[in-house]
């Protein structure tokens, strides 16, 4: 079992971003809080948590747009400070790294020595490319145990778990540290509810039963993760290279080409019913400048997620001090580890088989100006609220349903086929064509000008009259409800107690409003 | 000289291109729209903007039928209700979202046109420079929809005077709603057209209404 030895910035996007360490802030992806700063999490601002809920508990919070493009930029300094130490960094996601400890920590006197001096070090390297002091909470931290997910979790602890200890250490962790929501519903539900429990199966049943995610699963829970697939001998022929003529200038023509280079590869690994977790990436310009890097993946690298990691090196390096002087004019994927395709999700992109070349090449074009998430597919999937209703996935993932779906439905969750459930107290058909990503302020009145309200037991106070709009009140011509949405009530965190009104207004607008502690938003619109 | 080299030199000469697809294939449309639009279908390589109330309900279900097999990207719409999208009948496997390209949205529909079949887009640009990509489009076989206004627009499409049924005060839900439709544009589709449709009726079916004729599978809710 190898030594690793993790390194950790938390709330990396937000360190990017370059605040005063008292400053609220937070970091949103499609409306939700991805990331946020220790000031909004003093004031109750949780991650998942929705714009307008963090808005409203911090008013004078920092929206920050979610670019991952920008952390691995920012966190080439970091990655130059850690390689310093030895070499062989491998990047898990921008903010955390994970390097083999054995021969660093021979060298600096033992694994705690190593800990510190990484940790100061890259603090060192943090500070020079703020202005602003670092939070307290968000210095590095660093943690050394077996295996590279132990010594991440021992890392978030700032501990040094000793060898042989890792399976003890991981045991009492739940499910949901694994990062994988779906799989880790499905062991809920199945009684599996920590580490421990998980490890303790035998793992050919739980490949046999979830395929290539359980099989990770089980080896990040069994703190067997050096590599996360089954290590084997490595066909030769799965090293994609690619030379760029004339050499790439520009990022995006370079990303471009590595998207196509992750095509190939995936392409190859498929053919060869195989997968890979653990990926080498080397970048060459046209004068002979290196950069490799090694990224390790979560899950099976999907095309996508390959294409995004090439092109967050490329970015990275170009923004480097030690950046290049010439175009780039070949790079090289490599996988290190691959494990046989047992699941039914690897090769699940290629589902759309009927894809021609034309439009892939279309949407790599775009995927290159905006990035990965640039270009998305939908799924239908379950859920009360119209914006719960379906999910979207980067175009080269896989696509999954974030919540299980559809009323009176089966699903395959690998070889396992689940009941769905009925989501009951969702909207009626039709659906509203457009749902407001941030739903708009509003009002309703009655006859009298006195605003609708909704008692505790889900009665209107009185008629609804006329609701304002763009500054502009409009009479309504017929509504429905209160139809009372109370969800997860057990869970005092996650607990939201609504009502809902459909209204038809005189203009032949129609909407579904929502009624929250006093507020009334125009939450879609039946356009 | 090729049937290829022919038509490449056709298409160069302002005017001359479209003369000689009359029978160019068109992508089929919902029997609503086939009697509404001027050439019984979505024609490759025009535009098409759709305004007013539910616009966004007729652009979708302009696509609907093209969607079964045709691939369909819709850009800079993050907020369009990908349920009611499906309901409608396009088909998500054959549907990408581009949500928001921002400062690039030229850049991604100039890119898009080139490989989709239909291209669904609210327009964010100065008349200028929409001009030069409505060109642009003109040149690629795609059909390029707008939610919103577009210069030069081949066919326009406005919705207006809706009316929504199953709703009362106080009780019942939107379940249908007529839409009155006037379709006009250039060339061969400058006689306006105008129709009141389902859109959608009670069962979410788009289809031509009677004009103020209930028909039978509406519940009156009264």
């Amino acid at each position: 079992m190898t030594r690793t030895l993790a390194v950790g910035c938390p709330r990396w996007p937000i360190v990017v971003a370059d605040l005063p360490p008292d400053a609220p802030a937070a970091v949103f992806h499609a409306n939700r809080v991805v990331s946020a700063s220790p000031e909004a999490v003093a004031c109750g601002v949780r991650k998942g948590m929705r714009r307008r809920e963090a808005q409203s508990r911090v008013p004078e919070i920092e929206v920050l747009p979610y670019d991952p493009a920008t952390d691995a930029r920012a966190f080439e300094a970091v990655l130059g400070v850690v390689e310093s130490f030895a070499p062989r960094v491998e990047i898990v996601r921008p903010g955390l790294c994970v390097l083999a400890a054995r021969g660093p920590a021979r060298y600096f006197g033992g694994e705690q020595p190593l800990r510190d001096r990484v940790a100061q070090a890259v603090d060192g390297a943090i500070a020079r490319i703020r202005t602003h002091p670092l939070h307290i909470d968000d210095r590095t931290r660093t943690g050394i145990a077996d295996g590279p997910f132990a010594a991440t979790l021992a890392a978030v602890r700032g501990q040094v778990v000793p060898p042989l200890g890792s399976p003890a250490f991981l045991a009492p962790f739940g499910v949901d540290m694994l990062d994988k929501p779906y799989l880790a519903d499905l062991f809920r539900r199945l009684g599996v509810r920590t580490l421990g429990e998980l490890a303790a199966l035998p793992r050919h049943r739980v490949v046999a039963r979830f395929g290539i995610d359980g099989e990770i699963a089980h080896r990040l829970a069994s703190g067997d993760d050096h590599r996360l697939l089954e290590p084997r001998p490595m066909p030769p022929e799965l090293t994609v290279s690619r030379e760029l003529d004339p050499p790439a200038k520009r990022v995006d023509v370079a990303a471009f080409a590595g998207k196509a280079a992750a095509d190939e590869l995936a392409a190859k690994l498929l053919e060869l019913g195989l997968a890979c977790a653990t990926l080498e990436i080397s970048v060459e310009t046209e004068h002979g400048e290196e950069r490799t890097r090694i990224w390790r993946y979560s899950s099976a690298f999907t095309p996508a997620a390959i294409a995004e990691r090439v092109r967050w090196q490329l970015e990275g390096w170009i923004n480097d001090s030690s950046r290049p002087t010439g175009g780039i004019g070949w790079l090289r994927l490599q996988p290190l580890d691959v494990g046989a395709a047992t699941g039914t999700k690897v090769g699940f992109w290629n589902r759309r088989g009927e894809v021609s070349d034309r439009v892939r090449r279309s949407i790599a074009r775009v995927q290159g100006l905006l990035g990965q998430h640039g270009a998305q597919q939908a799924i239908l999937s379950g859920g009360r609220h119209p914006s719960e209703q379906t999910s979207l996935a980067a175009w080269g993932d896989p696509l999954e349903p974030q919540r299980a779906g559809l009323p009176g439905t089966k699903a395959v969750a690998g070889p396992v086929e689940v009941e769905m459930p009925p989501w009951p107290g969702r909207l009626p058909t039709p659906s509203p064509a457009i749902v407001h990503t941030d739903p708009l302020r509003t009002d309703v009145v009655d006859a009298d000008g006195e605003r609708v309200t909704v008692t505790g037991r889900f009665g209107v106070s009185s008629v609804p009259s006329r609701v304002r709009l763009h500054g502009r009140w409009n009479d309504v011509v017929g509504w429905a409800g209160p139809w009372p949405v109370d969800e997860r009530w057990w869970d005092a965190k996650a607990h939201r107690r609504r009502a809902r009104f459909q209204v038809a207004l005189a203009d032949g607008t129609a909407h579904l409003l929502t009624l929250e502690s006093g507020d009334w938003k125009v939450e879609a619109t039946y356009d | 000289m090729g049937t290829d080299r022919v038509s490449a030199l056709l298409a160069e000469a302002p005017g001359l291109g479209r003369a000689c697809d009359l029978d160019a294939p068109r992508l089929a449309v919902l029997e609503a729209f086939e009697q509404l639009l001027p050439d019984g279908g979505l024609r490759p390589g025009t535009s098409t903007q759709v305004c007013g109330v539910g616009a966004t309900t007729l652009a979708l279900s302009l696509v609907a039928r093209a969607s079964q097999g045709s691939w369909v990207a819709v850009v800079g719409m993050p907020s369009v209700g990908l349920r009611a999208t499906a309901e409608l009948g396009v088909d998500l496997d054959h549907l990408v979202v581009i949500g928001d390209p921002g400062k690039r949205w030229t850049d991604v529909v100039a890119a898009v046109v080139d490989a989709f079949d239909v291209v669904l887009a609210r327009p964010q640009l100065p008349g200028r420079e929409a001009r030069k990509l409505a060109g642009r489009i003109r040149e690629r076989d795609a059909v390029f929809i707008t939610v919103g206004a577009w210069p030069d627009s081949d066919v326009r499409i406005d919705g207006s005077a809706a009316r929504w049924d199953g709703i009362e005060r106080g009780h019942g839900h939107l379940a249908a709603r007529r839409l009155d439709v006037a379709v006009g544009g250039r060339r061969s589709a400058a006689r306006v057209q105008r129709a009141t449709l389902w859109l959608p009726d009670a069962d979410g079916e788009v289809r031509l209404a009677e004009p103020d004729n209930v028909p039978d599978n509406v519940i009156a809710l009264r």
